[in-house]
């Protein structure tokens, strides 16, 4: 092996040492940037649930409310003579 | 509740004046003024009977559902339309024996008029004033009857409303909890689960990207051994310690992120279970809703219509000329006495049933063994049933789970339908 087969040698690890590093780096931000972004919306999306959630039983109340005096109707007017 | 009286009109002969104290003092829960309005206006039998419905039930769509669905409910005209059905059948009776006795005077007049002539005068109006009253007499019990009738075509109509209305009224209350509560729950379920996915995904690719990384890392520390010159070793060295660092940085991130993702799924459990409950209670719903409409149409209407038939296969069977003379229903008393062929018995299970508890025919003459057109008691007839389930279920010719209680339930119905025991 010649200097200058060493001296490429070299050259080439120190460019694989580089780009390695670059792409480690690369990885971490992109892992990071992605899965913020994703437990952001996550998170969002679990508060906007829950908050749905707080109406929906509001909401159910009067359906529950509703429902129960259609029923009640039906069953009065049912043992009713009219 | 002071007692109320009652002036109860029977026929137009009799009055007779009911003092009745209903028996308990009806407390129900009701929200709605109108219904309210309707509860006063029932009567104090109705309105005792509707507060033991209520007693326990709370502002609850499942609890009002099973009283709406209660079969005490039918029992209730039932119990009404049996008094009538009875009634009616007693007029049948007598309205018979008066058009028989009508026959049996036009039959002696002819007798006599062949016999001595013509009648005298003062006996021939006699005779006619004595067919007037009986002829009015009939009138008068026709009337009753056509009244009667009435009443109880009254109370079946009310029963297939309600039927139908109930139905409607489940069908609006479970489909409102469907698309109200929980499919927009479950969407948002399903949408956040896919965002996780995503997220798996991601610390799945990262780490096997880390591993790739870690292995080239070994590689290059390998290669640093050959590398002659210094400061190329410590330039790489210093790469190298970087890359460490980086892959450190790594695993913290990874670990952090797995930390999310378990608060995460903690809170899509929690998230889910909430969601849950609104299922849980649609399934109750529909549990209660399903479960009790198997119940017949327990109407006397039919009764009626039983008579009739009852007097066809009577004509036939005995191989008269099918001139029915008496109002008397074929089939009257206990269930050891009265007969009736496997195949009619089989239709009026299937009428009164319909088609959810439909036996038929043919399986059920393989089972039992018997000739459809054999006629035997209601009793015998009623174990052929239980031995039916019995083998239907076990050989599993039908998939119907009809409890031993239930179908016994059925038995009595029917048996009560048919010979009014």
């Amino acid at each position: 092996m010649n200097v200058r087969d060493t001296t490429n040698k070299t050259n080439d690890g120190l460019k694989r040492a580089q780009d390695l590093l670059a792409k480690a780096k690369k990885a971490n931000s992109d892992f990071v940037q992605k899965t913020d972004i994703l437990i952001k919306n996550i998170n969002q999306g679990i508060n906007q649930a829950n908050q749905e959630l707080g109406k929906n039983q509001k909401e159910f109340k009067n359906f529950e409310k509703d429902s129960t005096n259609k029923m009640d109707k039906a069953v009065l007017e049912f043992l009713s003579e009219e | 509740m002071a007692g109320t009286e009652i002036k109860k009109e029977i026929g137009k002969e009799t009055t007779e004046t009911i003092t009745m104290k209903p028996e308990k003092e009806p407390q129900v829960n009701l929200a709605d003024p109108e219904n309210k309005g309707i509860f006063e206006r029932l009567s104090d039998k109705a309105k005792s009977f509707g507060a033991n419905l209520y007693e326990k039930a709370k502002i609850n769509i499942v609890d009002r559902a099973k009283i709406m669905y209660n079969e005490d409910l039918f029992s209730w005209h039932d119990e009404i339309s049996l008094g009538v059905a009875s009634k009616i059948r007693g007029h049948d009776q007598r309205i018979g024996a008066l058009e028989k006795s009508l026959v049996e005077q036009d039959r002696r007049l002819d007798s006599y008029k062949k016999r001595f002539g013509k009648l005298p005068p003062d006996l021939q109006e006699k005779a006619y004033l004595e067919k007037q009253n009986l002829e009015r007499q009939k009138e008068i019990l026709k009337n009753q009857r056509d009244r009667m009738q009435t009443q109880l075509e009254f109370r079946n109509n009310k029963k297939s409303l309600y039927e139908n209305r109930r139905n409607e009224i489940a069908q609006e209350v479970n489909g409102r909890i469907q698309e109200r509560f929980v499919a927009p729950r479950e969407k948002r379920i399903e949408s956040l689960q896919e965002e996780k996915g995503k997220f798996d995904q991601e610390i799945y690719a990262f780490v096997s990207t880390k591993t790739e990384l870690e292995k080239e890392l070994t590689e290059l520390k390998s290669e640093v051994e050959n590398v002659e010159s210094d400061w190329e070793k410590d330039a790489l060295g210093r790469i190298i310690k970087e890359l460490q660092g980086e892959l450190k940085e790594s695993n913290n991130y990874i670990k952090s992120r797995l930390k999310e993702r378990a608060a995460i799924e903690k809170k899509l459990v929690k998230l889910d279970k909430k969601a849950n409950n609104w299922r849980d209670y649609q399934n109750e719903f529909a549990r209660v809703t399903q479960r009790t409409s198997h119940y017949p149409e327990t109407g006397e209407k039919p009764r009626e219509k039983i008579k009739t038939e009852r007097r066809e296969i009577s004509a036939k069977t005995s191989g008269t000329t099918g001139e029915i003379t008496e109002t008397k229903p074929i089939i009257e008393t206990k269930e050891e006495i009265e007969k009736l062929s496997a195949s009619d018995y089989i239709n009026e299970w299937n009428r009164y049933f319909r088609s959810e508890m439909e036996i038929k025919p043919k399986s059920f003459v393989e089972i039992s063994k018997i000739d459809q057109k054999e006629e035997l008691t209601i009793a015998e007839l009623e174990n052929l049933i239980r031995n039916y389930y019995m083998a239907a279920s076990k050989e599993k010719i039908r998939p119907l789970k009809l409890k031993e209680r239930e179908l016994e339930k059925r038995l009595k119905t029917l048996r009560r339908y048919l010979i009014g025991f």
